[in-house]
């Protein structure tokens, strides 16, 4: 199966085709499909950092924050310049209290390319970090100290 | 002791003694022309400003004023007042409530701009 699967070569409109359709089931709440997905495009295109990003995207709507960062993390490992990986990972550290960091790596994100849709996330995480951090620490009071799940 | 007044109200008071009279009863103060035209014209102005008390303000100067009515205008006033608070601390909450809509709304867009730039820009 894995030298079959080595042996695809989907063009990249293809793997955009099912990246898209990922977001899709993530946004549908169908996480597990999502993640089977992105795990797929993962193996098809191992060096990308793309659909590692997306799969902590899912563990962020799942509301495994932990789980999340990690993936952003193995992300930024195989390119650190990665805005996008960077961007989710302080939106995880926010949802995990991590408040002081993670607007310190936003501000940092929305000045390195003002322009990029990235920066963009950036500065909405942090007019957003308010709502999301007054929402984790009252779902953490009503449910022990577990943050609460993704915005 | 509390009661001390009472007791001493009690001893001060001094029993009311009717007069019987040939006279009959005056009729009830009746608001002069322009007392209902002036009402009526501050009644409706006052309500564009703040709706209710128009009518009470309106409604108190067209009947000549009498104490029964300033006490019952009083109490409706702080009915209005307390009515007025209440809108204001629903207006509040609305506000709050709209503007975190929209915090939360800007962000799900950014985030879904990024992502499709993100799977737009990759190469395999």
């Amino acid at each position: 199966m894995l030298t079959r699967l080595s042996q695809v070569r989907p063009s990249d409109a293809e793997l955009r085709v099912m990246m898209e359709a990922g977001f899709v089931l993530r946004e549908a709440g169908k996480f597990d499909e999502a993640e089977a997905l992105f795990r797929g495009v993962t193996e098809l295109i191992p060096e990308s950092d793309v659909p590692r990003v997306a799969l902590g995207t899912v563990e962020l709507q799942r509301g495994r924050f932990t789980e999340a960062q990690a993936a952003c993390e193995e992300a930024i490992r195989l390119r650190p310049e990665s805005l996008y990986a960077r961007v989710h990972r302080a939106e995880a550290m926010l949802f995990l209290r991590r408040r002081e960091e993670a607007e310190a790596e936003l501000r940092e994100i929305a000045s390195a390319d003002p322009a990029s849709p990235h920066s963009r996330t950036a500065r909405a995480l942090l007019e957003a970090a308010d709502v999301i951090c007054a929402q984790t620490a009252e779902e953490g009071a009503t449910a022990g100290t577990s943050p609460a799940a993704g915005v | 002791m509390p009661n001390d007044a009472m007791i001493n109200r009690a001893q001060i008071e001094q029993p009311v003694v009717t007069v019987p009279s040939a006279l009959p009863p005056e009729p009830p103060k009746q608001p002069g022309k322009f007392s209902r035209i002036f009402g009526g014209i501050l009644g409706g102005a006052l309500n564009l400003v703040a709706p209710g008390a128009g009518t009470l303000i309106g409604g108190f100067i067209n009947r000549g004023g009498s104490s029964l009515d300033s006490m019952n205008m009083h109490a409706m006033l702080q009915q209005q007042q307390m009515h007025s608070m209440q809108m204001l601390a629903i207006q509040n909450r609305v506000q709050t409530q709209t503007q975190e809509f929209t915090t939360v709304s800007n962000l799900l867009k950014a985030r879904h701009d990024g992502e499709m730039s993100a799977v737009h820009n990759f190469k395999s």
